[in-house]
């Protein structure tokens, strides 16, 4: 699929296209699962199979973009996998391959979803029977509402003459022990056998259980009284979180942090797609150009977002792409306050280990000095300096410290130095 | 693999109870069973573990028990009612 045409939307909006979309179907899902439990949503259990179903789309899109099976920025391909998961897995759909064994992951979810079935069926049948229980005890202990519960029975049995023949043997004088709570069960057992469905509404309209009990245990109100107190409360996070995010702090408002590191982290992405890189690279060189004139704000603004750019060029395996990209942006949003501010670090990347980013960082020290410090030389040694791939860890450090001495002399208005060690 | 001889009384139940979970009662009400051969086609599917049940398997108290076809036997449960669609078409 990273090959299928798609609208490129921004990555934040794929995983919330695929949460919310996940959302309907998980719900769907999980009634489909346990279509006839009463008061589903009313167990725990409920609502981890819920999250299990409404994580797993989010997960698998994450790992399939990961692999490079999809790119998370494409708009049909967050909606095939919100939908089709299961497909998925089972390898129905056409240009998404699971890798390796990973579909084979489906099966101990399975597992996992009946397990969690058998558990929810066990205690709704156990609510189910104590509901009966206590509306049969309600019954056999008071001979008016027995009367109107045999009234009643007798109204919908569909074989009122058995049930007389048969409730006869226990209306007997003096009657046998017990005989209120056989007379009920027998009782029960009919209306239940003659409706099913609306023994629980009959029962309620004859006034034998109280609209509360009705409602709450086979109106499914338990379930509706939960959900709707979940519902509340992600309501309220969701609000708490939105006013958070709005709010200020000394360093703005409080969504830039987070924007800035995902627009740094889309930035680096390995197999990220083209737009998106580019939108990122927009994004960062915005914030670059709305840096602070005070050269102390600046230099934490500048910090917070190319620091973590630049430490990744230490890395040695980083990628050829990774730190074209990283110092291009460093160059291309020079500005005085801006370059003095991540300068010293630039230079010691010159230590890593990897003599071709080396170079690269080599080449853009110099363009930086062109554009900013035009007035202080660099020595002509350090200009014409060019990392080899054999250089020791010597020659290296004598490099960093032409560059960090130039670097005093150029914060100072001075041109740079030759060092004694250079070669 | 053989497939399993379920009875037609069997295949009433399980067809009842593939889209949902179903009580005894309301199964005997779907299926138009009395409850010593709701008893036997349950004691069927059981044996084949195409159901889960919760209660106990006796026929005075079949209309208590709940019944439910568990996700793993989704497959098989739909294999043998589509054998059956299928032996019936004309």
């Amino acid at each position: 699929m990273t090959g299928f045409a798609s609208p490129d939307i921004p990555a934040y909006f794929s995983y919330l296209l695929v949460l919310l979309v996940g959302t309907f179907v998980a719900r769907a899902n999980v009634n489909h699962l346990m279509a006839g439990f009463g008061n589903r949503w009313a167990f725990a259990g409920t609502w981890w199979l819920f999250l299990a179903y409404l994580a797993l789309p989010v997960a698998l899109f994450w790992f399939l973009d990961y692999t490079s099976a999809l790119q998370d920025t494409s708009l049909f391909a967050a909606l095939v996998v919100a939908i089709g998961y299961r497909q998925v897995f089972a390898g129905g759909v056409q240009g998404i391959t699971m890798p390796g064994q990973s579909s084979a992951l489906w099966q101990p979810f399975e597992a996992w979803v009946t397990r969690t079935n058998e558990r929810i069926l066990t205690r709704q049948k156990q609510y189910k029977d104590r509901f009966d229980e206590r509306v049969r005890a309600s019954l056999a202990a008071n001979p008016k509402r027995l009367g109107a519960f045999e009234t009643l029975t007798l109204e919908r049995s569909n074989d009122p003459a058995a049930l007389t023949q048969t409730l006869a043997p226990l209306r007997t004088d003096p009657p046998p022990p017990g005989a209120p709570a056989r007379i009920v069960n027998v009782l029960w057992r009919d209306l239940r056998t003659s409706v099913p469905e609306d023994y629980g509404y009959l029962l309620y309209r004859r006034g034998l259980v109280s609209w509360w009990q009705y409602w709450r245990w086979l109106e499914d109100g338990r379930s509706k009284l939960i959900s709707a107190g979940i519902l509340v409360a992600l309501v309220a996070l969701g609000i708490a979180a939105a006013l958070w995010l709005t709010s200020s702090s000394a360093e703005g408002e409080h969504w830039r942090n987070p924007l800035l590191r995902y627009h740094q982290w889309r930035f680096l992405k390995l197999n990220a797609s083209d737009r998106d890189r580019w939108r990122s690279r927009e994004y960062l060189v915005a914030e670059l150009r709305m840096v602070s004139a005070d050269a102390a704000q600046a230099a934490k603004q500048t910090a917070a977002v190319l620091r973590p750019l630049i430490r990744e060029l230490r890395f040695r395996q980083i990628a050829q792409r990774q730190a074209d990209e990283a110092l291009q942006l460093v160059v291309d949003s020079h500005s005085p306050v801006v370059t003095a501010a991540h300068m010293p670090e630039l230079i010691d990347c010159l230590r890593t280990q990897n003599d071709t980013v080396r170079l690269q960082i080599h080449r853009a020290l110099l363009a930086l000095q062109r554009a900013e410090y035009a007035g202080t030389e660099p020595d002509a040694t350090l200009v014409k300096w060019v990392p080899a791939k054999d250089e020791s860890t010597g020659d290296v450090d004598a490099r960093v410290r032409q560059w960090q001495q130039w670097w005093s002399g150029a914060q100072r208005g001075t041109p740079g130095r030759p060092t004694t060690s250079t070669r | 693999m053989q497939p399993p001889t379920l009875s037609d009384d069997a295949l009433k139940v399980l067809r009842a109870v593939r889209d949902r979970a179903l009580d005894g009662y309301n199964l005997m009400s779907k299926t138009g069973l009395d409850p010593q051969k709701l008893y036997q086609a349950i004691s069927q599917l059981v044996a084949e573990d195409l159901v889960s049940i919760r209660g106990d398997l006796n026929p005075d108290l079949i209309g208590d028990v709940y019944l439910v076809v568990p996700p793993t036997a989704f497959g098989y449960a739909d294999l043998l009612l589509g054998q059956l669609r299928f032996k019936r078409a004309p």
